[in-house]
Protein backbone atom coordinates (compact mmCIF):
# COMPACT_ATOMS: atom_id res chain seq x y z
CA UNK A 1 0.00 0.00 0.00
CA UNK A 2 1.50 3.57 -1.21
CA UNK A 3 2.43 5.44 1.71
CA UNK A 4 0.28 8.77 1.42
CA UNK A 5 -3.00 6.56 1.84
CA UNK A 6 -3.99 7.28 4.93
CA UNK A 7 -5.26 3.87 6.36
CA UNK A 8 -7.00 3.42 10.24
CA UNK A 9 -3.68 2.55 11.80
CA UNK A 10 -1.82 5.59 10.08
CA UNK A 11 -4.35 7.97 11.32
CA UNK A 12 -5.09 6.62 15.03
CA UNK A 13 -1.83 5.03 15.85
CA UNK A 14 0.88 6.21 14.00
CA UNK A 15 0.45 9.97 15.20
CA UNK A 16 3.79 11.63 16.13
CA UNK A 17 2.64 12.16 19.59
CA UNK A 18 2.06 8.15 20.54
CA UNK A 19 5.29 7.58 18.54
CA UNK A 20 7.25 9.88 20.41
CA UNK A 21 5.93 8.65 23.82
CA UNK A 22 6.06 5.36 23.02
CA UNK A 23 10.03 5.66 22.28
CA UNK A 24 10.48 7.78 25.28
CA UNK A 25 8.33 5.04 27.63
CA UNK A 26 11.03 2.74 26.50
CA UNK A 27 13.79 4.54 27.09
CA UNK A 28 12.41 5.55 30.47
CA UNK A 29 11.91 1.67 31.66
CA UNK A 30 15.42 0.67 30.60
CA UNK A 31 17.33 3.33 32.86
CA UNK A 32 14.84 2.29 35.47
CA UNK A 33 16.43 -1.33 34.93
CA UNK A 34 20.06 -0.24 35.17
CA UNK A 35 19.08 2.39 38.55
CA UNK A 36 17.39 -0.95 39.96
CA UNK A 37 20.83 -2.89 39.05
CA UNK A 38 22.85 0.08 40.35
CA UNK A 39 21.08 -0.16 43.99
CA UNK A 40 21.06 -3.65 43.56
CA UNK A 41 25.00 -3.51 43.66
CA UNK A 42 25.49 -0.69 46.36
CA UNK A 43 27.37 -2.73 48.38
CA UNK A 44 29.34 -4.47 45.59
CA UNK A 45 33.25 -3.53 46.11
CA UNK A 46 34.58 -2.00 42.61
CA UNK A 47 31.18 -2.02 41.01
CA UNK A 48 30.60 1.13 37.94
CA UNK A 49 26.95 2.64 37.64
CA UNK A 50 25.68 2.24 34.72
CA UNK A 51 23.26 5.03 33.38
CA UNK A 52 21.27 6.68 29.93
CA UNK A 53 21.66 10.17 29.90
CA UNK A 54 18.18 11.35 28.88
CA UNK A 55 19.87 14.70 28.00
CA UNK A 56 22.52 13.11 25.33
CA UNK A 57 19.43 11.03 23.64
CA UNK A 58 17.49 14.35 22.80
CA UNK A 59 20.87 16.05 21.93
CA UNK A 60 21.64 13.02 19.89
CA UNK A 61 18.40 12.89 18.12
CA UNK A 62 18.31 16.55 17.38
CA UNK A 63 21.55 16.82 16.14
CA UNK A 64 20.89 13.88 13.47
CA UNK A 65 17.39 15.61 12.86
CA UNK A 66 19.37 19.26 11.68
CA UNK A 67 21.92 17.40 10.00
CA UNK A 68 19.77 15.57 7.76
CA UNK A 69 17.64 18.63 7.31
CA UNK A 70 20.74 20.72 6.09
CA UNK A 71 21.73 17.53 3.54
CA UNK A 72 18.11 18.60 2.08
CA UNK A 73 18.21 21.74 2.32
CA UNK A 74 15.45 22.26 4.25
CA UNK A 75 15.92 25.37 6.56
CA UNK A 76 16.47 24.60 10.51
CA UNK A 77 14.15 26.80 12.82
CA UNK A 78 16.00 27.68 16.13
CA UNK A 79 13.44 25.38 18.39
CA UNK A 80 14.29 21.83 18.33
CA UNK A 81 12.31 19.74 15.05
CA UNK A 82 10.83 16.96 17.48
CA UNK A 83 11.81 17.77 21.06
CA UNK A 84 10.20 14.18 22.23
CA UNK A 85 12.46 11.72 20.18
CA UNK A 86 14.78 10.20 22.25
CA UNK A 87 16.47 6.72 21.41
CA UNK A 88 16.48 3.72 23.68
CA UNK A 89 18.96 1.60 22.17
CA UNK A 90 21.26 4.46 23.06
CA UNK A 91 24.14 2.16 24.88
CA UNK A 92 24.23 2.27 28.48
CA UNK A 93 27.36 3.62 29.80
CA UNK A 94 29.34 3.97 32.85
CA UNK A 95 28.87 7.39 34.87
CA UNK A 96 29.68 7.58 38.49
CA UNK A 97 27.32 9.65 40.20
CA UNK A 98 28.79 13.24 40.77
CA UNK A 99 28.40 12.84 45.05
CA UNK A 100 30.11 9.25 45.21
CA UNK A 101 32.84 9.74 47.48
CA UNK A 102 33.38 5.74 48.65
CA UNK A 103 37.24 4.17 49.19
CA UNK A 104 36.06 0.89 47.68
CA UNK A 105 36.05 1.43 44.20
CA UNK A 106 32.26 1.45 43.80
CA UNK A 107 30.51 4.55 42.47
CA UNK A 108 26.79 4.38 43.59
CA UNK A 109 25.37 6.95 45.97
CA UNK A 110 22.35 5.20 47.07
CA UNK A 111 20.56 8.84 47.90
CA UNK A 112 21.30 9.85 44.09
CA UNK A 113 20.00 6.95 42.83
CA UNK A 114 16.67 6.84 44.73
CA UNK A 115 16.53 10.32 43.32
CA UNK A 116 17.05 9.37 39.44
CA UNK A 117 14.73 6.92 40.45
CA UNK A 118 11.70 9.23 41.09
CA UNK A 119 12.84 11.58 38.71
CA UNK A 120 12.47 8.79 36.07
CA UNK A 121 9.43 7.49 37.79
CA UNK A 122 7.42 10.34 37.09
CA UNK A 123 8.86 11.31 33.48
CA UNK A 124 7.00 7.56 33.15
CA UNK A 125 3.84 9.12 34.68
CA UNK A 126 4.01 12.33 32.39
CA UNK A 127 4.42 10.12 29.03
CA UNK A 128 1.49 7.43 30.93
CA UNK A 129 -0.83 10.91 30.92
CA UNK A 130 0.51 12.08 27.20
CA UNK A 131 -0.36 9.09 25.21
CA UNK A 132 -3.48 8.60 27.41
CA UNK A 133 -4.99 12.53 26.64
CA UNK A 134 -4.01 11.41 22.89
CA UNK A 135 -6.21 8.38 23.04
CA UNK A 136 -8.71 10.19 24.54
CA UNK A 137 -8.39 13.00 22.29
CA UNK A 138 -9.23 10.52 19.25
CA UNK A 139 -11.99 9.12 21.59
CA UNK A 140 -13.59 12.51 21.93
CA UNK A 141 -13.57 12.84 17.97
CA UNK A 142 -15.46 9.59 17.75
CA UNK A 143 -17.99 10.23 19.67
CA UNK A 144 -18.23 13.88 19.14
CA UNK A 145 -17.45 15.15 22.43
CA UNK A 146 -20.67 13.26 24.02
CA UNK A 147 -19.19 11.17 26.93
CA UNK A 148 -19.93 7.60 25.52
CA UNK B 1 8.90 -7.20 29.31
CA UNK B 2 11.43 -4.70 30.36
CA UNK B 3 9.66 -3.37 33.54
CA UNK B 4 9.11 -6.84 34.89
CA UNK B 5 12.81 -7.67 34.76
CA UNK B 6 13.28 -4.58 36.40
CA UNK B 7 11.73 -6.25 39.39
CA UNK B 8 13.70 -9.24 39.32
CA UNK B 9 16.60 -7.01 39.17
CA UNK B 10 15.54 -5.38 42.42
CA UNK B 11 14.75 -8.59 43.71
CA UNK B 12 18.24 -9.87 43.74
CA UNK B 13 19.25 -6.72 45.36
CA UNK B 14 16.74 -7.57 48.31
CA UNK B 15 17.87 -11.32 48.00
CA UNK B 16 21.22 -10.40 48.40
CA UNK B 17 20.97 -7.85 51.16
CA UNK B 18 18.96 -10.28 53.17
CA UNK B 19 21.49 -12.73 53.04
CA UNK B 20 24.54 -10.57 54.31
CA UNK B 21 22.16 -9.57 57.28
CA UNK B 22 21.53 -13.78 58.03
CA UNK B 23 25.68 -13.56 57.74
CA UNK B 24 25.82 -10.78 60.09
CA UNK B 25 23.26 -12.25 62.44
CA UNK B 26 25.27 -15.57 62.22
CA UNK B 27 28.47 -13.94 63.50
CA UNK B 28 26.80 -11.63 66.43
CA UNK B 29 25.42 -14.77 67.55
CA UNK B 30 28.57 -16.87 67.61
CA UNK B 31 30.66 -13.26 69.05
CA UNK B 32 31.24 -15.38 72.08
CA UNK B 33 31.97 -19.18 71.20
CA UNK B 34 34.51 -21.00 72.48
CA UNK B 35 34.20 -24.55 70.71
CA UNK B 36 32.47 -26.19 67.52
CA UNK B 37 31.77 -29.44 66.22
CA UNK B 38 35.15 -29.46 64.08
CA UNK B 39 37.12 -28.01 67.14
CA UNK B 40 38.41 -24.91 65.64
CA UNK B 41 36.85 -21.75 66.84
CA UNK B 42 34.20 -19.88 65.05
CA UNK B 43 35.56 -17.27 62.09
CA UNK B 44 33.85 -14.59 61.01
CA UNK B 45 32.04 -15.03 57.35
CA UNK B 46 31.59 -12.88 54.56
CA UNK B 47 29.32 -12.54 51.71
CA UNK B 48 30.83 -12.14 48.16
CA UNK B 49 28.78 -10.29 45.94
CA UNK B 50 29.15 -9.74 42.33
CA UNK B 51 27.33 -7.85 39.64
CA UNK B 52 25.65 -10.54 37.34
CA UNK B 53 26.44 -9.30 33.73
CA UNK B 54 23.67 -8.13 31.76
CA UNK B 55 21.62 -10.76 29.57
CA UNK B 56 18.67 -10.83 27.98
CA UNK B 57 17.09 -13.25 30.73
CA UNK B 58 18.79 -10.96 33.14
CA UNK B 59 19.52 -7.32 32.60
CA UNK B 60 21.84 -6.84 35.70
CA UNK B 61 21.40 -7.43 38.87
CA UNK B 62 23.66 -8.45 41.98
CA UNK B 63 24.86 -11.91 43.41
CA UNK B 64 25.95 -13.50 46.19
CA UNK B 65 29.08 -15.81 44.37
CA UNK B 66 30.25 -17.22 48.20
CA UNK B 67 30.71 -17.26 51.67
CA UNK B 68 34.29 -16.44 52.53
CA UNK B 69 35.83 -16.74 55.92
CA UNK B 70 37.61 -13.93 57.59
CA UNK B 71 41.71 -15.14 57.33
CA UNK B 72 42.35 -12.22 60.64
CA UNK B 73 43.38 -14.22 63.80
CA UNK B 74 41.04 -14.64 66.07
CA UNK B 75 41.02 -12.98 69.71
CA UNK B 76 42.96 -14.49 72.68
CA UNK B 77 41.35 -13.02 76.14
CA UNK B 78 42.95 -13.94 79.30
CA UNK B 79 40.74 -16.15 81.55
CA UNK B 80 42.46 -18.47 83.26
CA UNK B 81 39.22 -19.49 84.71
CA UNK B 82 37.49 -20.65 81.31
CA UNK B 83 37.42 -24.34 81.02
CA UNK B 84 38.01 -23.72 77.39
CA UNK B 85 41.88 -21.71 78.30
CA UNK B 86 45.12 -23.38 76.76
CA UNK B 87 48.01 -23.69 79.32
CA UNK B 88 48.73 -19.98 79.62
CA UNK B 89 45.50 -19.31 80.56
CA UNK B 90 44.24 -17.40 77.07
CA UNK B 91 40.87 -18.70 75.70
CA UNK B 92 40.54 -18.17 71.59
CA UNK B 93 36.90 -16.12 70.84
CA UNK B 94 36.19 -15.56 67.26
CA UNK B 95 37.49 -12.74 65.34
CA UNK B 96 34.08 -11.47 65.37
CA UNK B 97 34.09 -7.66 66.11
CA UNK B 98 30.39 -6.67 67.53
CA UNK B 99 30.74 -2.80 65.95
CA UNK B 100 31.76 -3.80 62.73
CA UNK B 101 28.93 -6.44 62.24
CA UNK B 102 26.38 -3.49 63.95
CA UNK B 103 27.77 -0.80 61.52
CA UNK B 104 27.79 -3.91 58.33
CA UNK B 105 23.97 -4.62 59.38
CA UNK B 106 22.99 -1.00 59.27
CA UNK B 107 24.28 -0.56 55.48
CA UNK B 108 22.44 -3.96 54.70
CA UNK B 109 19.57 -2.98 56.27
CA UNK B 110 19.31 0.42 54.26
CA UNK B 111 20.34 -1.62 50.96
CA UNK B 112 17.21 -3.60 51.48
CA UNK B 113 15.47 -0.54 52.00
CA UNK B 114 16.75 1.18 48.66
CA UNK B 115 16.04 -2.26 46.70
CA UNK B 116 12.33 -1.97 48.11
CA UNK B 117 12.10 1.62 46.73
CA UNK B 118 13.22 0.60 43.38
CA UNK B 119 10.97 -2.24 43.15
CA UNK B 120 8.27 -0.03 43.84
CA UNK B 121 8.74 2.15 41.86
CA UNK B 122 8.96 -0.57 38.80
CA UNK B 123 5.72 -1.93 40.24
CA UNK B 124 4.10 1.13 39.90
CA UNK B 125 5.28 2.41 36.67
CA UNK B 126 3.73 -1.20 35.91
CA UNK B 127 0.60 0.09 37.17
CA UNK B 128 0.57 3.12 35.25
CA UNK B 129 0.89 1.65 31.96
CA UNK B 130 -1.87 -0.53 32.86
CA UNK B 131 -4.12 2.68 32.88
CA UNK B 132 -2.56 3.81 28.72
CA UNK B 133 -6.21 4.48 27.04
CA UNK B 134 -8.61 3.94 30.12
CA UNK B 135 -10.91 7.09 29.78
Amino acid sequence: MPASVPTVQRIFWDTPVLQAAERAMDHVAARQQLLASNLANVNTPGYQRLDLPFAGVLARARNRAVELALQHGIPVPSAPINPLQPDSRVNAMPIASPTTMRTDGNTVDPEYELVALAENELRYSMLVRIASGQIRGLLDAITGGRTP
Amino acid sequence: MGLISTMKVSASGLSAERLRMDIIADNLANASSTRSATGEVYRRKVAILEPIPPSPAMPGGVRVVGIATDITPPRMVYQPGHPDADASGYVTYPNVDIVHEMVDLITASRAYEANLTAYNAAKNMFLRTLDIGRV
